[in-house]
């Protein structure tokens, strides 16, 4: 019994002493440790500071690739008009359901917020980082391009808007509301020519910002605002320098077969400035879960039809763009190759049919839309002779339409894989050439608009009708520079953007696009401010006029 | 040979009895001789029978005696003393001698079950000294309900207890909440504890134990019994205690087994060929005044014309509800000898759901061990090992079977199936998800969970208990999508391996101290603990794509072409912890509890890491008083009430430190993977506290033929753990902060009545429990410009409204063919579009026209129980309810689009030849109508019977000829009925969240890939040996 006390009084000892010896350590033992991720002191270091720059660009994959980009920028212009699907057409209609709801404009706003801040706090915590100073003013210059990119989506979008230079710190409900002409002033314009002036001619990973980049960046938002009630005096001429500096010094060329720009295998042709890069490797693992998904929009509804059914060669057709009939007029294609190659016109039969019409073997053609002046030939009884089908004007639906085939992409791993590996093309030299025509034609020198359009024109030209594609300065109006830009950067994320900043957009609408003329009113040249920023705002925040209040 | 063995039983009881009367008498012999005569008397049971073995105690003294084998009894008392006779199972009588020498006593059964031993948290209590709210549920009540969750198996049940199961896909867990929700980001599920060890991830933990091993559910409710898992009891506790052997019994063998076939509860009315073509051609008006196209240019489809010729339609819903089954088995086999005693288990549960890729099959093995080494050492453990195996099917199952137009063929001449039963790229055919490894989700869990202890007894009075309870659980799934799925439509499969293994431990020492003061009339107790606990969780999870054959399913990923996604990660916290904890009671009439903890969490900031968590309760015995003491009408009564603060830490780890996320970009050649600002930094993240007062009464009336409980509670819950959706213009879209109140109040009620009570006829028992509980929130930090308390609008928070507030546009109707212009005018809409209320009346709807609509909280919720039995047959019936709350249905978002396109629900919608209010008129060009959520709000009230019981126990003479202790068949209906407003498959859903913060709740109700709950039919058998 004793012997049973004592071993009572050991094991009680042994107890307490484990308490005891618990309470020295507690501090140790609730540390916090983090392993599989890191914490925003990593910018403070170079690699950090790398990871920090490569997440600034990141933001732009949200609106560069994605449907919201296209939709927000192609629909509700002269040249495009709904197909049959998508619950985005609110953007093509000017309709009361183009509201502050609108997912895509909540999305764009707080992202494009979202990369101005990441730009911010890398500024802002560069100054702590040891490292090499050229690398870093470098990256502080492609920063602030990228913040200067996203300032100009916003106030191109948006009109006035909420402008800070400071990385928010802690939790911030506060927003304010500065005049669009404040933005360019304290952060568009200053960032770039700071771009400018500390970007390389090249940089060794392909799609970071260059000089060039920030010169062309730069030129667009002279030209904006060049038409603008505040515009600045010299803005016009100092948007023609940037872009003659654009063509001349960095070595840009044309290609000299305009269809050769949408050819998968040439993305990085001596044309491009600049591209928001999509790498393939991340595309195809969805590691990129945005890409470039412009193959899927264009397209009509080919996998219904007749002898076909849906493969990657063909696309996936999400039937959201279709050309306006006064898009399909635009071009003359006895002497210009732009619509011929950027629009798809025969389709090769992937399934065999026997039916009364004949057979199809795969690889026969089964269906074929003449386009544009081509029709004259196809008669009723000329389309029912045929042993395939043959779509005319007539035919002509929401479903069934001329397909853009610029971003078609045979080279994804599944029929069914939304995203894309193209690059979404955003700068390339004819735009720069184009741009600078508009920049002349602002100071009224229509003769040099004539020279540079004449060059773009000239590249596109059917061969041996070069001739025939040259114009005059007489010829050149905003509207004719307009046509012209319909001709070439169709479909790459301009046609909204042109049309606000040259002052058309209404009247440019309710000429060309029978959906949208009956709805869109002067205020629709803005979008409205999104209602979950209105909300959460400490005493609201003002919305665009004309939209609900 | 039944009664041979209780004969024995009763004798060892006596000889323990005895030794200890010895003792009393003794004692007391020599203090108080003189004064006292010796009274005798015979103590029989409910049926007059001698009960050998009652314990006989002078109250207020040691003084005992235990009767013999014809119930006698011989005790010296004083002339005038009272008489304490008690018999386990009956309720314990006091009888005054009044200077009789000869005292009789028939004692009655214990209904009350007061002297029921509570788990009550590091420790017991008998239910007559609880001074807290806690509720009880024992093995008989969990094991009525035929589920695989011991969850569920109380649903409805308890008062203050809200459980939500969404659809029927087996294995699925229910969502619980203990007396609402009062964290508006950081988490409402309750804390777990089996036996004695805090689980580590909540309602996934539960499902693993096998509720045929349960002994008993004990729910902590209010503050002062929660306190003492501090940190943790924010949300209420659900303390689980499995079977134990019993020491000394004979070896008990135990089977049951149950089989059942389940099929859909209700189906919903979608639209047939007929009535979907003249949804379409509506949808095809050229304008809401237009014409209707010719079909060959509406249904652009052949196949559709055809049907519509023909006459054909497709009820795809049919086609993918089949019958399931269900079936349980488990043996058990118990018993011990004086040191040693035992329970195995082995548990075996198969669900076949009513869709066919689903199922869910789990065999769990359990060995509750516990050995005297001494007479001071004992040591235990609960072993528990499960193993099962969710196919969780593919969700296009439903949602395809929803929208597939009625139009379509399934097959095709060959009697094929055909992937694309229509022309429409988008639907697939729901049947060939469930082609045989077309698709597979397979999840399989294995845990083993086996907490260890060691008592040791001290001295007397004084016991040291320690706990150690590992934790291991892995989790792996396996996903497979062949070709011919919805997910690809033909493009090359793709398949996913996610492991998820986690390590919990919990080392607990505990010292017990119990000690009478004071003659016994004071009784003291002290529980002092020091406990760690802490979890670390491995995550691996690879993706493929482009595999080259369909056979190897998820087995060999390094054969696709595309290996896309290999993602880890590593999850640590831990938690260390101080409590102490006083009882302190005078005769059993005056109760006193405090306790207070001290936690450290790992997850919050340097400086915030540990806070206390008092609580003190109090009780009043008033049956205990003279006053009362031998009302025929009061058998028990006590008043409690507690106050109590208790904290919630379930925010993710590394809050504090504000962790980057990944960013992904690409250069031409190469990735650029980078990290972007994500969460900010939040240095002073502390505790979420809430506070509760609680008052209850417990009551025992006629003869304890009414019984119950009765609570009022007011929780006000401190420096909310906030994820605040922030203005996007800071570069955020929410950000984790401590701030903001709120408050819940609720009133409970427990009853359980015997309206008859004839031990050899007809009885019935009704029990009802019933709930009204109320949620708001008081403050979120926001301000308006005078510096008033403001509403969070754009996180859907207004003061004084529950936390799950629908806010939005309220439907008046449709805008009919007169209305053109103003429809116009006031919401640039045409006729046959959905007419919203201008409530601030300025001609326009603004979103200042936004109103509250309602909240996901009911305004009372409840159960009610009827059981009769007449000899051995026994039937009950038991429904629940729940009034008041709001439906936000993502069903109808999907289902009642209008589209023209899918399939949609059969509801009345607008035409220029039908002037409806309900339902706006069909468009092609809108995917859904605008404002479309108006028409997705409802009232989710309903009742539901939950289940009805038919048994027979077979007689004991029977029993006794087969050699078994005894017999029982039964048959069960499970959730045959329910009425609501809600009209789609079950009302019962899961509840709003907006836990993104993107200020939208995101809809509770039932969704297009939601399993539809189904009803049972079983029969099952129990066996003991």
């Amino acid at each position: 019994m004793k012997f049973n006390i004592t071993i009572k009084k050991g094991v009680l000892l042994m107890l307490v002493s484990g308490f005891a010896l618990f309470f020295e350590s507690c501090d140790d033992y609730l540390e916090e440790e983090l392993v599989s991720n890191v914490a925003g002191t990593y910018y403070l270091t170079e690699s950090g500071l790398q990871d920090g720059v490569e997440a600034t660009y990141s933001y732009l994959r949200f609106f560069y690739g994605p449907e919201r980009g296209f939709t927000m920028t192609t629909f509700g212009t002269d040249i495009f008009t709904n197909g049959s699907d998508g619950s985005h057409k609110i953007f093509n209609w000017y309709d009361g359901g183009l509201n502050a709801e609108a997912s895509y404009l909540r999305d764009s706003w707080r992202d494009w917020y979202k990369g101005i801040n990441q730009a911010n706090a890398v500024i802002n915590r560069s100054g702590d980082v040891e490292m090499d100073e050229a690398t870093k003013t470098r990256w502080i210059a492609e920063v602030r391009w990228l913040r200067a990119f996203y300032y100009f989506d916003i106030v191109r979008t948006f009109g006035d808007c909420h402008l800070t230079l400071e990385e928010t710190e802690g939790v911030e409900v506060e927003a304010n509301r500065t005049a669009a002409s404040e933005v360019y002033i304290q952060a568009i314009i200053p960032d770039l020519e700071f771009a400018i002036a500390n970007l390389p001619n090249e940089q060794d990973d392909y799609g970071r910002a260059t000089k060039a980049a920030a010169e062309f960046l730069l030129g667009k938002a002279l030209l904006r605002r060049s038409y603008t009630s505040y515009a600045g005096a010299d803005d016009a001429s100092r948007a023609e320098t940037l872009f003659t500096n654009v063509i001349n010094n960095y070595g840009f060329e044309l290609l000299a077969d305009w269809g050769d720009l949408w050819d998968i295998n040439n993305q990085q042709n001596s044309e491009i400035v600049w591209n928001r890069v999509v790498n393939k490797e991340l595309a195809d693992t969805e590691i990129d879960t945005e890409g470039h998904r412009g193959h899927l929009y264009f397209l009509m509804e080919y996998d219904k039809l007749r002898g076909m059914s849906r493969d990657t060669e063909n696309g996936r057709p999400w039937k959201r763009f279709r050309p306006t009939p006064f898009m399909l007029s635009l071009w003359d294609r006895d002497i210009d190759t732009r619509y011929d190659k950027g629009f798809k016109h025969v389709w090769y039969a992937n399934n065999e049919v026997s039916d009364e019409r004949g057979n199809l073997a795969i690889g026969d053609t089964a269906l074929y839309i003449p386009g544009p002046f081509r029709e004259a030939p196809w008669t009723e009884a000329a389309k029912a002779a045929a042993p395939y089908m043959v779509y005319t004007t007539e035919d002509y639906t929401e479903r069934l339409y001329p397909s853009v085939n610029k971003w078609i992409d045979p080279t994804r791993p599944g029929v069914q894989h939304e995203e894309g590996q193209r690059d979404v093309v955003l700068m390339r030299l004819a735009d720069a050439y184009l741009l600078r025509a508009e920049a002349k034609l602002k100071q009224s020198n229509p003769g040099g608009a004539a020279d540079d359009i004449n060059v773009v024109r000239t590249r596109a030209a059917v061969p041996g009708q070069e001739a025939a594609m040259q114009i005059t300065g007489a010829d050149v109006t905003l509207d004719f520079l307009l046509d012209e830009r319909a001709r070439e950067v169709y479909g790459e994320h301009a046609r909204w953007w042109d049309l606000t900043r040259t002052g058309k957009l209404v009247e440019r609408v309710r000429l060309h696009n029978p959906d949208a003329a009956g709805n869109i009113q002067d205020y629709h040249v803005l979008r409205p401010i999104p209602l979950d920023q209105i909300d959460r705002t400490i005493g609201g925040y003002p919305q665009n006029p004309g939209y609900p209040q | 040979m039944a009664r041979c063995f209780s004969l024995l039983f009763i004798c060892c009881i006596i000889g323990i009895n005895s030794a200890n009367a010895d003792v009393g008498i003794t004692k007391s012999s020599s203090l108080m001789e003189e004064l006292q005569s010796t009274i005798t008397g015979i103590v029989t049971d409910e049926n007059n029978a001698p009960l050998p073995g009652a314990s006989v105690v002078v109250k207020g003294t040691t003084t005992g005696a235990v009767t013999d084998f014809d119930g006698n009894y011989s005790i010296s008392a004083d002339a005038d003393a009272v008489l304490l006779i008690s018999y386990v199972g009956y309720q314990t009588a006091q009888v005054s001698v009044n200077g009789k020498s000869v005292v009789n006593v028939g004692l009655e059964v214990d209904a009350s079950q007061l002297d029921e031993v509570v788990v009550v948290g590091y420790g017991t209590q008998r239910k007559g000294e609880v001074t807290a709210a806690i509720s009880t549920v024992g093995a008989e009540t969990i094991e009525k309900i035929a589920t695989p969750s011991s969850v569920d198996a109380v649903k409805g049940q308890i008062a203050g207890v809200d459980i939500q199961s969404d659809g029927g896909r087996p294995g699925q867990n229910s969502t619980i909440r203990i007396r609402g929700r009062r964290s508006i980001t950081a988490t409402n599920d309750p804390l777990y504890v089996i036996d004695g060890i805090p689980q580590i991830s909540g309602n996934e933990t539960i499902a693993d134990i096998n509720p045929q091993d349960i002994e008993s559910m004990n729910i902590l409710k209010d503050a002062a019994a929660t306190a003492i898992y501090g940190s943790r009891g924010a949300n209420g506790v659900v303390l689980i205690t499995t079977k134990r052997g019993r020491v000394g019994g004979d070896t008990k063998v135990r089977y049951s087994s149950r089989y059942g076939v389940t099929s859909v509860t209700r189906t919903v009315d979608m639209m047939n060929g007929v009535e979907y073509a003249n949804m379409k051609r509506e949808a095809n008006r050229s304008a809401w005044n237009g014409t209707i196209p010719a079909d060959d240019v509406v249904f652009e489809d052949p196949v559709e014309l055809e049907s519509i010729a023909l006459g054909r339609s497709v009820d795809y819903l049919d086609l993918v509800l089949d019958a399931g089954w269900q079936t349980d088995h488990q043996v058990s086999v118990s018993g011990g000898s004086e040191k040693t005693n035992f329970n195995t288990s082995l548990g075996y549960f198969n669900e076949q759901g009513i869709i066919s890729s689903q199922d869910f099959e789990r065999v769990t093995a359990r060995i509750n061990l516990d050995h005297k080494i001494s007479e001071t050492f004992k040591v235990g453990m609960s072993f528990t090992t499960s193993h099962s195996v969710q196919n969780w099917g593919s969700n296009a199952v439903m949602s395809e079977a929803l929208a597939a137009v009625p139009l379509g063929q399934p097959y095709d001449e060959n009697g094929e199936l055909k992937l694309q039963p229509t022309n429409d790229g988008i639907r697939t055919n729901p049947l060939s998800e469930l082609v045989e490894n077309a698709y597979i989700d397979e999840r399989k869990v294995t845990r083993i969970f086996a907490p260890f202890y060691l008592n040791i007894n001290i001295a007397d009075g004084l016991k040291w208990t320690t706990n150690f309870g590992p934790d291991i659980r892995y989790y792996r799934r396996g996903l497979f999508r062949g070709s011919e799925t919805n997910t690809h439509r033909n493009g090359p499969p793709d398949a996913q391996v996610y492991n998820d293994q986690s390590f919990g431990y919990t080392l607990e020492n505990i010292l017990n101290f119990n000690k009478s003061l004071f003659n016994d009339r004071h009784n003291l107790g002290v529980t002092l603990l020091q406990s760690i606990q802490g979890s670390r969780e491995e995550k691996f999870r690879a993706d493929v794509q482009n595999l080259p054959y369909e056979e190897q399913l998820f087995y060999n990923l390094e054969t696709a072409e595309t290996n896309s996604l290999t993602r880890s990660s590593l999850e640590e916290w831990k938690l260390a912890s101080f409590m102490g904890r006083v009882n302190y009671d005078i005769d059993g009439k005056y109760l006193l509890q405090a306790s207070l903890r001290a936690d450290g969490s790992s997850r919050l900031a340097p400086g915030s890491k540990w806070t206390y968590f008092p609580g003190a309760s109090i009780g009043w015995r008033m049956s205990q008083e003279d006053f009362l003491v031998e009302s025929s009408v009061v058998n028990d009564l006590k008043l409690r009430a507690s106050y109590g603060e208790v904290g919630n830490t379930a925010i993710d780890p590394y809050s504090v430190q504000g962790t980057l996320g990944n960013s992904v970009y690409g250069w031409g050649d190469s990735s650029a993977l980078g990290f972007s600002l994500s969460d900010i930094p939040n240095p002073a993240l502390g505790w979420e506290i809430s506070k509760t007062i609680n008052f209850g009464v417990d009551y025992a009336l006629f003869n304890n033929r009414i019984n119950g409980s009765l609570d009022y509670y007011k929780t006000k819950t401190e420096d909310l753990l906030l994820n605040r959706g922030v203005p996007y213009t800071s570069g955020y879209e929410d950000a984790l902060i401590n701030v903001g109140e709120t408050e819940t109040t609720g009133f409970e009620l427990a009853l359980n009545t015997s309206i008859l009570q004839n031990p050899e006829g007809f009885n019935w028992d009704m029990s009802v429990n019933f709930t009204l509980p109320t949620e708001q929130i008081i403050d979120v930090d926001q301000r308006d410009e005078n510096g008033n308390i403001a509403d969070d609008v754009g996180n859907n928070w207004f003061i004084g409204q529950p936390l799950g507030t629908f806010y939005d546009y309220k439907k008046i109707g449709i805008w009919q063919a007169d209305e053109a212009a103003e429809a116009l005018a006031m919401e640039d809409k045409v006729p046959g579009e959905i007419k919203l209320a201008d409530v601030n009346g300025d001609g326009v709807i603004t979103p200042d026209d936004r109103v509250i609509i309602g909240s996901d909280i009911a305004d009372y919720f409840g159960g009610i129980t009827n059981s009769f039995s007449y000899k051995g047959i026994d039937l009950s019936f038991f429904f629940y309810f729940k009034q008041g709350q709001t439906i936000r249905s993502r069903f109808h978002d999907s289902n009642n689009s209008l589209f023209g396109r899918y399939n949609n629900l059969d509801v009345d919608y607008w035409t220029v030849d039908n002037p409806t209010n309900a339902s706006p008129r069909p468009n092609q060009n809108q995917e859904s109508p605008r404002n479309s959520s108006t028409l997705s709000y409802f009232d989710g009230s309903y009742l539901k019977l939950r289940n009805v019981t038919l048994g027979y126990d077979f007689p004991s003479k029977l029993c006794e000829k087969l050699k078994l202790s005894n017999l029982r068949l039964y048959l069960a209906g499970q959730n045959l009925w329910f009425i609501s407003d809600y009209d789609t498959f079950d009302p019962e859903v899961s509840e709003a969240d907006n836990t993104n913060g993107d200020g939208n709740f995101d809809g509770n109700g039932v969704s297009s890939s939601t399993v539809p709950s189904n009803k049972m039919f079983s029969v099952g058998l129990n066996v003991t040996f």
